[in-house]
């Protein structure tokens, strides 16, 4: 019997969602193929959802524990990568004799986690967010009173949104956003809302409060664009909530394609990390020696030779990790 | 082999509050983050030397049925 509610229900839409910022980042940006279409669907639909979804698996852990999760598998991969990505930066730019560069756009924006202009964070501006939503999160929800939880994820959101224009290091307008948008996933697992019938109408409005988000303004963590604070995270959460539950019946279909889509979403981490890095430093101009920048034809080539490098990658990490998984277990016998 | 996938649950995933037994909901009795899960999934492939797929995982929801896949694997 198919389950709506399952281990791996929320694979699909983390697969779509990264499919989508490498679409994005093929598409978008320099190529500006499909403008801000992409731009729009990915950051205020796709990447608030992520963010509850995320949430959704939580639960109440002593704070000294959970920031230590939050340390261990989303703090320490941020670092990695961002390092990497600033050796990599760093060895092309002594080549070109051009340290002051790699000071402006790989490490002073990574030390500062800051996507504000030119910047090799990247991707990894998510990650970074949502180590600090964790983090408030099971500060928060050690606290008993559920009233006084509500209350500060709702100052979070607001704050957050308030704070976003000023464009401030460490993501922390970010964490702020993203921490109520994790806070939400939690309560969709407690009250058991998602496998719970709504009325045809909530989706309506939940559908037209995140049209009117998009339309009307921004929902942009990434570039600090949330141009009507709370009243835009509340309509992106809209969104979210109504793209999660139309994934989870997607997701009942037993499509090989749709288990390829899943394998990303699964292993969406590695994915991103390698994303991050190749969209750093991989030098994507020699490509356009061949192909046009800025068509479809170029966007296209750019999009699956980069699915490729990061397919190779998740996978050969894949193979590391259980071979290092099983020489530890030899090692014990 | 329940033992072993216990003692790795219990190792990667922080689940002191919980007794696990092969009737140990992962979803709801074990709670573990995305992140977790795949550590834990990760660590139960590297330790049997198997593949989990998605579509098998999907069907899966307490300890003892991951077991039984897991046995079911090696068979």
């Amino acid at each position: 019997m198919k389950k709506l509610i399952n281990l791996t229900m929320f694979d699909l839409l983390k697969g779509v969602a990264m499919l989508g910022v490498v679409f994005g980042h093929s598409f978008g940006g320099e190529n500006a193929v499909l403008g801000d279409v992409v731009g729009k669907i990915l950051y205020s639909l796709l990447m608030p959802a992520f963010f509850v979804v995320s949430g959704y698996w939580l639960k109440k852990k002593e704070i000294k524990v959970g920031v230590k999760t939050s340390f261990e598998y989303l703090f320490v991969p941020f670092v990695i990568v961002v390092l990497l990505i600033n050796l990599v930066g760093l060895g092309h730019r002594l080549l070109q004799n051009d340290i002051s560069s790699w000071l402006n756009e790989f490490l002073i924006p990574s030390l500062l986690v800051s996507t504000a202009g030119a910047n090799r964070v990247g991707p990894m501006w998510f990650v970074f967010a949502l180590f600090l939503a964790w983090c408030l999160f099971y500060i928060v929800i050690s606290i008993k009173n559920q009233k006084v939880q509500w209350m500060l994820v709702l100052l979070a959101a607001i704050i957050g949104g308030a704070l976003m224009p000023f464009k401030l290091p460490f993501q922390i307008a970010q964490g702020l956003v993203a921490f109520s948008f994790v806070y939400c996933g939690y309560i969709l697992k407690k009250k058991k809302l998602l496998d719970a019938k709504q009325h045809p109408l909530v989706y309506i409005v939940m559908f037209l409060a995140w049209i009117c988000t998009v339309v009307f303004g921004s929902m942009n963590m990434y570039a600090y664009d949330v141009d009507y604070g709370i009243v835009s995270i509340i309509g992106s959460l809209c969104g979210a909530l109504i793209i999660i539950k139309l994934f989870l019946y997607i997701n009942l279909l037993e499509w090989y394609v749709l288990d390829g889509i899943r394998w990303v979403g699964r292993y969406s981490m590695w994915f991103l990390c390698i994303h991050a890095v190749e969209h750093a430093v991989f030098p994507w101009k020699i490509l356009f020696r061949f192909v046009e920048q800025g068509t479809v034809i170029g966007s296209l080539t750019q999009f699956l030779l980069r699915l490729i490098f990061i397919i190779v990658g998740c996978i050969v990490f894949q193979n590391v990790q259980r071979y290092w998984i099983r020489r530890k277990e030899k090692s014990k016998l | 082999m329940l033992e072993k996938i216990i003692e790795i649950a219990n190792r990667l995933c922080e689940v002191d509050d919980v007794e696990l037994n092969e009737d140990t909901s992962i979803i709801s009795d074990m709670e573990l983050s995305s992140l977790e899960f795949m550590a834990f999934v990760a660590e139960v492939e590297g330790m049997f030397n198997i593949r989990i797929k998605e579509r098998e995982l999907r069907k899966i929801d307490t300890l003892g049925e991951l077991t039984e896949l897991v046995e079911e694997k090696l068979a």
